[in-house]
């Protein structure tokens, strides 16, 4: 299992250490069942015990209000996960990290109009409905622009006001901007 | 599914409670304020959140003195909570297990459905607010859910309510309609309202479709604007833009459990289309 620590930073590299399991001859520590084993048993739990073990902090630590990222959501539904164990892994990881540990959880999924992955759409709008904000991040309806590469769209729930901004994507940074208001055009 | 159907009765006018709100407005209102009894399903979807309507029943139910429990499956109480004034917070019964650390693994769905059983108690009425529905159909067989509210419903008070969220875009619309006919009133969040006066206000009007069952059979379908306010509340800002025919009141329609109008164009003027109509004046005159 592939998984690097920082002071402050837990990066568990999913897809590589999903090879090893796969194909490689992986040894598994007593006691500690590797985070992706829901690929063979369809259970996240793993995971989830993974994401709790590295977000609770020790006695000794400073650091307050963890942050979750899942980069991507999508993925593990390709992996074999359903739909409602995938929610389910977000449920629990929400009851710790949101509920108890006062963090805050950041997850990326794919999504498209036409997408006839049920499964899939199943996950994007159940997460929408659980979650406080939604950024919805989709390429310009003209086309490809240099300048401008794409529009982000956020909405808190419950309010039902949605604010577009656009952006353009830089080496290190990102920069946004009202619609049509592109340092390029003013 | 199957269920017991169950028949809806709209209270009569009481001293202290909701008047029974005129036809032409207030119909959500009347609900909200303790108008209907058994399932009443709130259909919300990604674009239109359904969950503010949750808290004005909760703030309705609290004000008129009955308890009230709150089943939360999709979120946590802080969530819930959000959008409620302290008084009526700290007067909410809640069964938020799923939410409380240590959790279950697996989650005991069938343990949860069975801890709220027999909630019947002597006294007002009581209302179950369920957080969602979706949560329950997407672990358990439909039919085991159909079963659970009914039982929900039997084990009540007489003329206790069950107020569902249901987030009918992560269902088939076979499902929605099964529900739908379950229910004795039936919610459908839409979006913005268009109103016939302009409202300056932070949070526009939404639009919500009515859906309601009568005794004596048919059913009724409205459309309606509704704000909520910071404190749960409901308000009811004044009639939509030209949505009412000639007759006045809603036309009683066979619910359709959510199915579109197939009629894409008003057949109907209103009443300030009538009176602009007849002050034109036209290019001719009858002899």
């Amino acid at each position: 299992m592939m998984f690097s620590s920082l002071e402050g930073l837990v990066f568990l590299e999913g897809l590589k250490s999903c090879l090893d399991l796969l194909f490689g001859e992986q040894e598994e520590q007593l006691g500690q069942p590797s985070p992706l084993q829901f690929i063979s048993t369809s259970d996240l739990k793993a995971l989830f015990d993974f994401v709790q073990v590295s977000l609770t902090p020790a006695s000794s630590d400073s650091w307050k209000g963890p942050v979750l990222l899942v980069d991507d959501l999508s993925v593990l539904l390709s992996l074999g996960a359903t739909a409602v164990a995938v929610l389910d892994f977000i449920h629990y990881c929400r009851v710790v990290v949101c509920s108890q540990l006062k963090g805050n959880i950041v997850v990326l999924v794919h999504s498209n109009e036409d997408s006839e992955d049920e499964e899939n759409e199943l996950v994007v709008n159940s997460l929408c409905h659980h979650s406080d904000l939604i950024l919805w991040v989709e390429g310009l309806v003209t086309g490809f622009c240099k300048d401008v590469h794409g529009q982000v769209m956020h909405w808190r729930a419950w309010r039902d006001v949605v604010q577009t901004y656009q952006y353009k994507i830089q080496d290190k940074n990102v920069t946004f901007f009202a619609r049509g208001l592109s340092a390029a055009v003013l | 599914m199957g269920s017991d159907v169950i028949a809806p009765r709209m209270r009569a006018a009481s001293e202290g409670g909701a008047k029974m709100a005129a036809p032409r407005s207030g119909l959500l209102q009347a609900l909200v304020e303790g108008g209907a009894s058994g399932l009443v399903l709130v259909r919300d979807s990604a674009a239109c959140e359904g969950r503010s309507l949750l808290r004005a029943f909760a703030t309705a139910a609290v004000k008129r003195s009955e308890p009230v429990l709150v089943v939360l499956l999709d979120v946590p109480r802080e969530s819930f909570e959000a959008g409620l004034s302290p008084d009526v917070k700290q007067r909410l019964q809640y069964q938020d297990r799923l939410w409380t650390p240590p959790l279950p693994c697996p989650m005991d769905v069938g343990g949860l459905l069975g801890a709220l059983g027999g909630r019947g108690s002597p006294g007002p009425s009581p209302t179950l607010l369920l957080d969602s529905l979706s949560w329950l159909l997407l672990r358990m067989r439909p039919p085991h859910v159909g079963g659970a509210i009914a039982g929900l419903l039997r084990g009540g008070t007489e003329g206790g309510r069950v107020v569902a969220l249901l987030h009918e875009d992560l269902h088939p619309p076979s499902l929605v309609r099964a529900l739908g006919a379950m229910a004795t009133a039936q919610l459908v969040l839409g979006g913005p309202a268009p109103m016939a006066t302009p409202l300056s206000q932070a949070t526009p009007p939404r639009l919500v479709r009515v859906l309601t069952r009568p005794r004596r059979g048919g059913g009724t379908q409205k459309d309606e604007a509704f704000t909520v306010h910071p404190n749960g509340t409901l308000g009811v800002p004044p009639p939509l833009l030209a949505t009412e025919g000639e007759g006045g009141g809603p036309s009683p329609t066979p619910p359709s459990g959510g199915a579109p109008s197939p009629i894409t164009f008003r057949l109907r003027l209103s009443g300030a289309e009538r009176a602009a109509r007849a002050a034109v004046t036209p290019p001719y005159e009858h002899r």
